[in-house]
């Protein structure tokens, strides 16, 4: 077996990517709406992702009996990215909803 | 009218960008050393020629394409054990038995259950296998170390050097260190983590930072869970802003001890109090070499002489430096071989070396900075003073370096073994089977299929019936009497039983 064996399994590199991608967004999320005033503060997405995520799980875990299966584990992440970061979605689909009238105009 | 003089620092501005490109694969490379196989290093030429042939090794793919030390497999079937159950409370993957006290303990946060969860977390949204995290994660993680230290530092002069230094993180002390899948050397970036936020961050999310990162600081490991809290109060306190501020920051940090304090405090005496077997290694102080440590202590002085916000990052890490030594040395003056107060504070005490080191380097072109000179000689200039640098943190970096490449490695499978692993994984064994193997693939074979080991390699300790093993290698296969006695099903050695068996692949025997 190589090395490349080990590396490239289920869906090959595009999950890898893919996925990768996924586990940073709470992370990412976090740092954004957190840490405000920190340099280069996405770069401190990583730790946050490796903080928050398996804390969540451990919680739900013993409070609730969730269980940490690949399914309940996408659902947490994503959940977790859009919760933290709710108020950065809310002010954009504020503003592409007031913007819209004028983009649909610009479209047409 | 004539032209201002350009200054150095207007002058090196393009090489931090360049810089990092160069020192974070340094890093990576530097801390894959595990699983690069090469001759040892005997003299800095062996050191400079043994980085160069292994990282082309490594970029190639020569490597050693399994984890490498025991730590790593014991970790790797509790990995499993979680995936396998979906449960964070596990039994024990070796016996079946439950894990002994609360998740909630010193003891239960001792099994560093949130790091765990954190990998199979990471092993479930990625498809990345738990060897191959093993293989790649601990020096891609390295290099993220580096990154975060030059984060953290980066207004302060010498950010770029601080992070090459943390190459002096050594990958190995007794069962530790940053080359390998193991909590307390993946925890430490939680510690420039704590910093950053208490020394950059405004508003009141940072507060909820402090809080998340303070908690999960301790279910990823203890020890730097601690290290962490400690670093946040001493960044509160050495930060400038009003005493107000100071005390919610202090407030947010002691804010995880309401929910961690009661529970570890039962058996946080009993936690300080135990002693392992292993022996002091008071010679890693010298690992970091003479020159890093003189540069730590110039980096020390201009902190403590230009206090600033520049400046606090290098006096947190002068503070910790000097905590870490105390009970370091007090541990081996007591002669306490206890782990909190000595083994793990370790790679601690050195990434504060780190940062302090590059503090010192960076005080040296600061100083170099200040010299005005002519428009046409500011780019030479910059470039001697660059180059300069170069060579003495190289110098500096030597001594460690040779640390790294003399270091013993445990390079537990080969080709064949892992064959073996793979055909026992595609057989019929189960939780319910007991197999026979080395005692140090046991983990990691035990991981793949769920069956209990009869001989195991724990952690710090010599392994569980090994005499079993090597009885049975002695006696040429045991008897038919011998794995009845001991409920044994299967047999994972290249040396076949002597009883009635079947041969499931090369190496691997179902016992009848």
């Amino acid at each position: 077996m190589s090395g490349a064996d080990l590396v490239v399994q289920g869906w090959g590199w595009l999950r890898l990517a893919f996925g990768l991608f996924v586990f940073l967004l709470p992370g990412v999320a976090a740092a954004d709406r957190w840490l405000v005033g920190v340099p280069r503060r996405w770069l401190w997405g990583p730790v946050l992702s490796f903080t928050v995520l398996p804390l969540t799980a451990i919680l739900l875990n013993y409070g609730a009996g969730v269980p940490v299966t690949p399914a309940m584990t996408w659902l947490i992440t994503l959940g977790l990215a859009v919760l933290i970061a709710k108020p950065r979605l809310v002010a954009s689909s504020r503003f592409l909803v007031e913007r819209w009238p004028r983009i649909r105009e610009a479209l047409r | 009218m004539k032209a201002p003089a350009r200054t150095v620092r207007q002058a090196t501005f393009p090489w931090q960008g360049l810089g990092l490109l160069v020192v974070l694969p340094f890093l990576v490379v530097a801390h894959s050393l595990p699983h690069l196989p090469g001759a040892r290093a005997e003299t800095p030429f062996d050191v400079v020629h043994g980085m160069a042939s292994r990282g082309k090794a490594y970029l190639l793919g020569n490597d050693v394409p399994y984890p490498v030390h025991v730590d790593e497999h014991f970790h790797i079937a509790r990995f499993a054990q979680i995936e396998r159950t979906g449960d964070v409370r596990i039994d024990d993957p070796y016996t079946g038995e439950p894990e002994a006290g609360s998740l909630f303990s010193v003891s239960g946060m001792r099994s560093e259950r949130g790091w765990q969860v954190a990998m199979v977390q990471f092993h479930q949204l990625t498809g990345v296998s738990f060897p191959t995290m093993a293989h790649f994660l601990p020096a891609l993680w390295a290099g993220y170390l580096g990154l975060c230290m030059w984060a953290l530092l980066r207004p302060a002069p010498g950010a770029l050097a601080a992070a090459a230094f943390t190459v002096i993180l050594p990958t190995t002390l007794r069962f530790l260190g940053v080359g390998f899948l193991v909590p307390s050397a993946f925890a430490l970036p939680w510690i420039l983590a704590v910093i950053a936020v208490c020394a950059w961050g405004r508003g009141g999310g940072r507060l909820v930072a402090l809080a998340s990162l303070i908690t999960g600081g301790f279910f990823m490991h203890l020890v730097p869970g601690t290290v962490a809290l400690v670093a946040g109060l001493v960044t509160a306190v050495l930060r400038p802003g009003t005493w107000l501020q100071r005390a919610g920051l202090v407030g947010a940090i002691l804010l995880p001890l309401v929910w961690i304090a009661p529970a570890i405090a039962a058996d946080a005496e009993a936690a300080v109090a135990s002693e392992h077997d292993l022996p002091f290694v008071a010679t890693v102080f010298l690992g970091a070499g003479t020159i890093v440590l003189l540069l730590a202590v110039a980096g020390a002085a201009w902190a403590f002489l230009r206090p600033g916000p520049e400046s606090v990052a290098p006096r947190v890490f002068l503070v910790l430096a000097l905590l870490a030594c105390v009970s370091l040395a007090w541990s081996i003056a007591a002669d306490h071989r206890n782990e909190a107060t000595y083994s793990r504070l370790v790679p601690a005490f050195f990434l504060c070396l780190a940062g302090l080191a590059g503090t010192g380097v960076g005080m040296g072109l600061a100083l170099l900075r200040r010299i005005p000179v002519r428009p046409a000689l500011a780019v030479p200039v910059a470039a001697c003073g660059i180059v300069v640098a170069g060579l003495l943190s190289g110098a500096a970096l030597l001594p460690p370096l040779q640390l790294h490449f003399v270091e013993p490695y445990y390079r537990v499978f080969d080709d064949r073994a892992w064959a073996a692993a793979t055909a026992f994984e595609a057989s019929e064994a189960g939780p319910d089977d007991v197999f026979l193997s080395h005692p140090w693939r046991a983990p990691v074979l035990n991981a793949l299929t769920g069956a209990k080991p009869w001989t195991a390699l724990l952690p710090g300790g010599p392994p569980e019936r090994g005499g079993d093993f090597e009885f049975y290698v002695a006696s040429g296969g045991a008897d038919a009497a011998w794995f009845k006695e001991r409920g044994i099903t299967y047999v994972v050695v290249p040396l076949e039983p002597n009883a009635p068996h079947v041969e499931v692949a090369v190496g691997v025997y179902r016992i009848l």
